[in-house]
């Protein structure tokens, strides 16, 4: 029992010595002065972004104005290095979502059909995975000072999409369920985001992600006709879906214990 | 007789002193949510945003503290759940990892501070809210948004995991 209260102490001490660094405390306190800050990480990509997009339309406004017109928002990924990069990108269009309340973002719904009723829109889903009993599903709308060009955005993530092929069994917490396909954890992450802002400004149509660690695997067209670019980034296999203006991504969490780029594709041909 | 509550409003001079006796609690709880130094920093600061953007007005420190706890475990959820801000690599060259990491005074923290960040995030959460912060079991729950049963399971097993790790150290 003495030896459990060293180690606490032990832990107090160490913790104690963890503190925000001076950069951060003089960033944090600038903020109240600015009172509009923008996260550290989206600011480079998204300065150059709105740059280059004024750029091209002082060059080609006519071009711009057509493409702004069928194009709302695009979204751009870039995978792996600068001599072996690969991109691809799709289209999120404007969509028209249900009014919600605040309660609405609070609440945990227990499956992806109740989302559906809620916010309006059909959304791609499997129905081999199980997303029952156990709500684990959030709706979030991230706006003003994540996407500070004031782009609403709704994401719809799940922590843990699991595959219902064989059996299910209680996580050991007993607060999730989890999935076993050959006495392995089977789960997918799942990623829906939404765009609902219809009055988009030209210079905010587009933003692109970088994954300079990332290897591009393929394009993968599933069964459900669903063009599926994969890739895999810190030993996951990810898949980005564009579809009816909604963008997806699917990642195939812990790699090593679901085994092949296969099983992640069966997965895949699941969607519909 | 009716009784009238303080409230505290978050004006800017409020803002400074809740960030001034805040922010390295908020920055231990994201590091302890987030895998690394830089996305904790991120999510301290969206955290801090939202408490300037905030429009409600607080019952005690108490309650800014709780409210501040469960934005900084949301914010760090949310960035390892957000597609882009989950992956995204900083196409800033000049970033350099390690620059906020620790520095430890006395011999041996290093060395915990490492086996500690071993643990799962799940883990450490409830380690830090509880030993640190002294938050009871109900308020982690209601922090994190799991059971008060998943608290208390998760305590034990986050202590037997670190007396494992410690434990095997001192036996070599």
């Amino acid at each position: 029992m003495n030896d459990e209260f060293d180690i606490l102490d032990e832990y107090r001490a160490t913790i104690g010595n963890i503190q925000a660094s001076e950069q951060l405390k003089h960033k944090v306190a600038d903020m109240a002065c600015k009172r509009r800050g923008i996260p550290a990480r989206a600011g480079m990509s998204w300065a150059f972004a709105a740059a280059t997009v004024v750029v091209l339309c002082l060059c080609f406004r006519s071009q711009i104005m057509a493409f702004a017109q069928s194009v709302s928002y695009k979204c751009a990924y870039i995978i792996g290095g600068k001599n072996n990069s690969k991109e691809f990108s799709g289209d999120m269009g404007y969509v028209h979502v249900n009014s919600l309340k605040w309660d609405d973002f609070q609440h945990k719904y227990s499956s992806i059909d109740e989302l559906e009723e809620l916010i309006g829109i059909k959304l791609l889903k499997s129905d081999s995975a199980y997303t029952g009993a156990f709500p684990n599903i959030e709706l979030q709308r991230y706006e003003e000072y994540r996407d500070y060009n004031n782009i609403v955005t709704y994401q719809i993530y799940d922590d843990s999409y699991y595959m219902y092929n064989m059996e299910l069994e209680l996580d050991e917490e007993g607060s999730r369920i989890r999935h076993s396909l050959a006495d392995d954890a089977y789960r997918i992450s799942y990623t829906a985001t939404i765009h609902n802002d219809p009055n988009l400004q030209q210079d905010e149509t587009w933003q692109s992600s970088t994954f300079s660690g990332g290897v591009y695997v393929e394009e993968y067209v599933t069964l459900g006709d669903y063009t599926a670019y994969i890739y895999s980034f810190n030993n996951e296999y990810n898949a980005v879906i564009f579809d009816h203006n909604v963008r997806y991504v699917f990642t195939a969490d812990e790699l090593g214990v679901i085994g092949t780029l296969d099983v992640f594709k069966d997965f895949l041909d699941t969607l519909k | 007789m009716k009784a009238f509550k303080k409230e505290i409003v978050v004006d800017r001079e409020e803002y400074l002193r809740i960030a001034d006796r805040y922010i390295d609690m908020v920055y231990r709880v994201a590091l302890n949510s987030c895998k690394n130094t830089y996305d904790a920093d991120d999510a301290v600061q969206n955290t801090f945003m939202k408490l300037l953007k905030c429009k409600k007005s607080f019952e005690s420190d108490e309650h800014i503290r709780n409210w501040l706890i469960r934005v900084a475990v949301n914010e760090c959820n949310s960035i390892w759940s957000s597609s882009w801000m989950k992956r995204n690599v900083a196409l800033d060259e000049s970033y350099d990892s390690t620059y906020n990491e620790p520095v430890f005074s006395l011999e041996g923290q290093g060395e915990l501070y490492e086996k500690l960040m071993e643990l799962p995030p799940k883990y450490r959460q409830v380690l830090y809210l509880y030993y640190y912060e002294e938050l009871s079991i109900r308020e982690i729950a209601r922090a994190l948004k799991i059971s008060e049963t998943a608290v208390s399971t998760r305590l034990q097993r986050a202590r037997l995991k670190i007396k494992e790790k410690l434990g095997g150290q001192q036996d070599e």
